[in-house]
């Protein structure tokens, strides 16, 4: 390649007085330095982009100043999910902490717990929107699992999701292993469950 | 026996074809490359399967592992505006905010991730641009958010007042702790600060195919 060809001496062009003519040149190049070159590159930016650029979610908190928003809610909607410390997740129907169940974030985990209530909600109440997930989240828990959960919620479409703060009963009730003694349980009074 | 006379065969290749490729495959790296900015703090996001695409302007609050906040805005003139908002703000608690020379508040320009407290800022804005480029993660303490100093919401303020279309993210390590990101939280949802939509900065996740079920 690295050859540049010579018109061959003695074929032509050296005998006579004729015509001068121009020597032939080839037109062929070598592109081997080039190629070099080119690699060189190529790899060179290869390794400095960033393919993979950052995405966002959106979060949406509720105004603290408006009360039009507000709306009676039934207990049988409601399905309370604490994230706990070790990637452990605590969930529970209703509004009164009684028994907590423990689950992960795998889809056999939370996604199942969230698709079987909103199977329950549609059952009860005719539509799986009426659902409302309460997420919660121990002192312990990391960020990882609050972008997990709320990932999951838009998995599931789930429409209705809000995070709070941690109440004194459900820490009780996580340090006690997921169980209250029913003594501590205040009373509030529910409407049946149909 | 006579002897068989293999062809004598050029060794040359044609390059052509292969220099085709790689400037193609050069052009398209050339073009899709987006250098990363200088990052003084390593933040490790988490991923998720949203797609949402950065707004801009954009006001970033990031919360590194250790459970440090930093805040750093998308453009060069919000920084200054920001800032001449900050002076006016703590100008009277720290007088020594408002003998910064022009230069010095240049400078802050180039402090990609602000994370100290607002009264370190002229120590920190005399010795230079190559200390500024210099610091890391470690060596910055954080942006106080603690109720009784809660620089982080007079930033934010800041930030606001300089251009009211900002959007805020939160970037947060998937290993920082919950608390001070619901500090952050709390901080930007308060009725001062009043800001209820964000974004919650993650990186593309791999696969995440929702199973229906049946």
């Amino acid at each position: 390649m690295a050859d540049i060809q010579t018109p061959e001496k003695g074929s032509h062009g050296k005998h006579g007085k004729g015509k001068v003519r121009s020597k032939k040149m080839s037109t062929r190049v070598d592109f081997t330095p080039m190629v070099d070159l080119a690699f060189l590159l190529i790899s060179f930016f290869m390794l400095t982009t960033t393919l993979a650029k950052p995405k966002a979610m959106e979060l949406n908190m509720p105004k603290k100043t408006e009360e039009k928003d507000k709306e009676d809610v039934k207990e049988g909607w409601v399905l309370n999910v604490i994230l706990d410390k070790n990637d452990k997740i605590w969930y529970y129907n209703g509004i009164v902490v009684f028994d907590m169940k423990t689950t992960n974030y795998s889809p056999e985990g939370i996604r199942q717990v969230v698709y079987d209530k909103q199977k329950e909600v549609e059952k009860k109440y005719e539509s799986s929107d009426k659902m409302i997930c309460i997420i919660k989240m121990t002192d312990d828990a990391n960020y990882k699992n609050m972008v997990d959960i709320l990932d999951e919620m838009d998995i599931t479409a789930t429409k209705r999701y809000a995070i709070q703060d941690i109440s004194p009963l459900e820490e009780e009730a996580i340090a006690n292993g997921g169980v209250l003694d029913p003594s501590r349980i205040p009373e509030i009074v529910t409407e049946p469950v149909q | 026996m006579p002897r068989i006379k293999l062809p004598r065969k050029s060794t040359a290749i044609d390059m052509t074809a292969m220099t085709d490729v790689s400037f193609l495959l050069l052009t398209f790296f050339i073009l899709t490359a987006k250098f990363r900015p200088h990052q003084p703090v390593i933040i490790d996001t988490p991923t998720s399967r949203s797609e949402l695409i950065l707004p801009d302007p954009l006001m970033t609050i990031s919360v590194d592992k250790e459970g440090k906040v930093f805040y750093s805005l998308s453009s060069l003139e919000l920084k200054s505006t920001s800032l001449n908002n900050m002076i006016e703000k703590y100008g009277d608690k720290y007088p020594v905010l408002k003998n910064l020379s022009e230069q010095q508040k240049t400078e802050f320009a180039n402090i990609e991730m602000m994370g100290f407290d607002v009264q370190q800022l002229p120590d920190i804005l005399t010795k230079g641009n190559d200390y500024i480029q210099s610091l890391t993660g470690e060596q910055m303490p954080g942006i106080p958010i603690d109720s009784s100093n809660n620089q982080l919401q007079d930033w934010i303020m800041a930030g606001r007042y300089a251009n009211p279309n900002m959007r805020v993210a939160i970037k947060g390590d998937s290993k920082s702790n919950i608390k001070t990101i619901q500090e952050v939280i709390k901080t930007l949802t308060n009725e001062t600060v009043n800001v209820n939509t964000f974004n919650l900065i993650t990186s593309l996740e791999g696969s995440g195919e929702a199973v229906k079920p049946e």
